[in-house]
């Protein structure tokens, strides 16, 4: 297996280095930037990133404004690195489209985790079934390709974004618990008032809604969210 | 100017005081001194001036011719009082022996008989001066072979005190003591008043509001002006000195994130090379340094966490919670912590109310209340939850040792350990608590820990209700 390319976006030269080796050993490659300016260039390059590790508080650009500029044109995942005891960062960068966050100072375990659970989804369930084509109603869901169309429309889904979607339109007209979204797309276990996978859910209805208004996703309060099939 | 000022009665208590009192004492005397005069009976003679004299005697002569005319002399006193009208002038008949009055004069403007003790016929003729008036005479009037005593005078109106007092005597003394109030009112209260917004101020900051001040006492010029300044500058102090230790609590943990976070992975690199070296002393001790990095890492959050929440905004996500539920949760949560220790949370929940508030903020707080008293519990935790009209009210109680009585208000507070010894397996850093007050302070609530009867320790969370 050809070893994973990552961009690491820390300003903390010291930080970036030890990251760089503890990942290497587990089958990554990691390029570094140290403000945000030069990591969304590189983001933006040619070269294609499996993940971008993205830190909030960043020189010249803020890691909030590299991530709304790199999804105008790039669905790249991203983990965003937040900093401990600001709950409002994880919030804010989830709606700008991060596929996950961790506050810093983290234990490096959750690190591992994390990053593999994001780079490493397409893997852990590569069935025949699952790799079918799904078409409910006008939506259609392609997990070779990681292609969403809607009304014949493409859907710029993040790659968490995409994973939530299928795995309701495959469990469609049944309640598939925020626990079990958590464990499977994100690869953790809900944490308490955890909202991360209702703001990928809202994501995924909003860039719905540009191309039909009717309700497909509905919460169970609590509980979890089924994809409905318009009868 | 500067020296003088001192003494300005606005800049000075002390002086004003003295000079209040001054004052009163002042008008009291000279009052009374004036009332007295304005009421008193007294009576002065005086030699008669010559005008007054041949005054006396021309209206002398025209009554008795006047007398001497008449045939009714029965009413004599009508004749006075005619004869008075015509000339504007009162009159006044004195038998010389039993000193009795005729009168043409109204009953409240005549003299008092005794004023007439010490005059004879044979006396000449003098002025007599009273409240009433000037009088002169005697001038003697043959009336039927019957001497008497002729005067003359103008009456003086006797005036509203002297009306007054001879109509209403009670009336006086109440004037005098209702004006007399007044004054002593207006100046306790210019005392009083000042010292209670000081003891207002200062119970306010007792109690932990350190945004207390002092209000339009401090404006004041005199001493009581200078100590509200002086409070206002106390508190202010006392503010700023607090929120500066507790923004440096919170600005280290900051700080340390940064460093924590390169220990964190530093150690991570050393456990993967670990894996290779079969060296169990080696594995066990870095283990424990990732315990120990966890440990502070821990402690970091909660110490930002309160910080925090001393921040009025703290408050954002706040919406209608079902506290049904969100026991629920915390509590399944606990009892499997609980069981491990084999002890037992037992929950009796009858209510439905409903409150608002921030989910996490609020089951944190319950949160970290309960697994306190899973520690201290010796097997029993009682979780209790009823409301009434205004009020949620939540009240978790183990059957530990409680706590020192005097130490009850303390355990809220940040960093506070019953023993000192800081057990760490516990896992907890003394903030738990201290971050539940504060979460519940935040939601307008109140949270309060006391003995329970049984011995253990039972904290009491109130929540306002949805209003």
């Amino acid at each position: 297996m050809a070893n994973k390319e990552l961009l690491l976006i820390d300003d903390d030269v010291e930080f970036t280095e030890l990251l760089i080796q503890y990942l290497s050993p587990q089958g990554y490659h990691l390029d570094v930037a140290h403000d945000g300016e030069s990591g969304l260039a590189m983001a933006t390059s040619h070269k294609k990133y499996d993940l971008i590790i993205l830190d909030v508080m960043l020189p010249k650009l803020d890691g909030f404004e590299v991530l709304k500029k790199l999804r105008i044109s790039h669905l790249t995942p991203v983990l965003m690195l937040t900093a401990k005891g600001d709950d409002f960062d994880k919030i804010f960068g989830l709606e700008l489209g991060a596929d996950d966050y961790l506050a810093k100072p983290f234990n490096h375990r959750e690190l591992s985790a994390r990053i593999k659970a994001i780079v490493r989804r397409m893997e852990i369930v590569p069935t025949s079934s699952v790799q079918q084509v799904l078409s409910l109603g006008d939506v259609v869901l392609a997990p070779a390709t990681l292609k969403v169309t809607c009304q014949n429309k493409v859907l710029e889904l993040t790659g968490t974004e995409f994973s939530i979607l299928h795995l309701l339109m495959l469990n469609h007209g049944n309640l598939v618990s925020k626990n079990d979204l958590s464990e499977k797309v994100l690869g953790r276990k809900l944490a308490a008032f955890d909202r991360s996978i209702d703001m990928h859910v809202s994501n995924i209805r909003r860039k719905l809604a540009v191309h039909n208004k009717q309700e497909k996703i509905k919460t169970h309060r609590g509980a979890g969210y089924v994809y409905v099939v318009a009868g | 100017m500067k020296g003088l000022s001192r003494f300005n009665p606005a800049n000075n208590l002390y002086i004003k005081v003295f000079l209040w009192f001054w004052l009163a004492t002042i008008i009291m005397v000279s009052a009374s001194a004036w009332i007295i005069n304005q009421l008193n009976d007294d009576v002065g003679y005086r030699p008669i001036r010559h005008a007054q004299l041949s005054e006396l005697n021309r209206v002398s002569d025209k009554l008795q011719s006047l007398i001497e005319k008449r045939q009714d002399l029965d009413n004599l006193e009508r004749l006075l009082t005619q004869v008075g009208k015509r000339y504007q002038l009162g009159f006044f008949l004195v038998e010389p022996e039993s000193k009795k009055v005729l009168s043409g004069l109204p009953r409240h403007m005549r003299l008092n008989e005794n004023v007439f003790s010490n005059i004879s016929a044979d006396t000449p003729a003098i002025v007599i001066h009273s409240g009433q008036g000037e009088f002169f005479g005697p001038s003697l009037i043959q009336v039927n072979d019957k001497r008497y005593m002729l005067f003359i005078g103008k009456p003086t109106p006797p005036g509203f005190f002297g009306s007054v007092k001879r109509q209403h005597p009670g009336v006086m003394l109440s004037i005098a003591l209702t004006i007399s109030a007044i004054l002593c009112f207006l100046f306790a209260r210019s005392l009083v008043k000042p010292i209670r917004q000081l003891q207002h101020a200062s119970q306010k900051m007792a109690a932990g509001d350190l945004s207390a001040r002092v209000g339009s006492a401090s404006q004041r010029h005199d001493e009581i002006g200078h100590l509200g300044r002086d409070f206002n500058l106390m508190s202010q102090q006392v503010e700023i000195l607090l929120s500066s230790q507790k923004r440096l609590l919170a600005d280290i943990s900051h700080e340390l994130r940064s460093p924590l976070a390169r220990l964190q992975l530093s150690i991570g690199i050393v456990q993967q090379q670990a894996e290779s070296v079969n060296d169990d002393f080696l594995r066990s001790s870095l283990d424990r340094i990732e315990k120990e990095a966890t440990q502070i890492e821990k402690m970091i959050a909660q110490v930002l966490m309160l910080s925090r929440l001393d921040n009025p905004q703290a408050l954002q996500h706040k919406e209608s919670l079902d506290m049904q539920s969100l026991l629920a949760a915390i509590v399944s949560d606990a009892q499997f912590e609980a069981q491990e220790q084999q002890k037992q949370v037992v929950v009796s929940q009858n209510t439905k109310a409903a409150i608002v508030g921030d989910a996490q903020m609020l089951s944190s707080a319950i949160e970290n209340v309960l697994r306190n008293a899973i520690k201290y519990a010796k097997q029993r935790i009682e979780v209790n939850v009823y409301s009434d009209k205004t009020s949620l009210h939540i009240v978790i109680s183990d059957d530990g040792e409680g706590i020192e009585q005097s130490q009850v208000l303390r355990i809220f507070e940040p960093f506070y350990r019953e023993s000192l010894a800081r057990d760490r397996d516990s896992g907890g850093v003394g903030l738990g608590l201290a971050i539940a007050s504060q979460a519940i302070i935040q939601h307008k609530g109140s949270i309060q820990a006391k003995n329970t009867e049984a011995g253990g320790l039972a904290v009491h969370i109130s929540l306002p209700l949805v209003v």
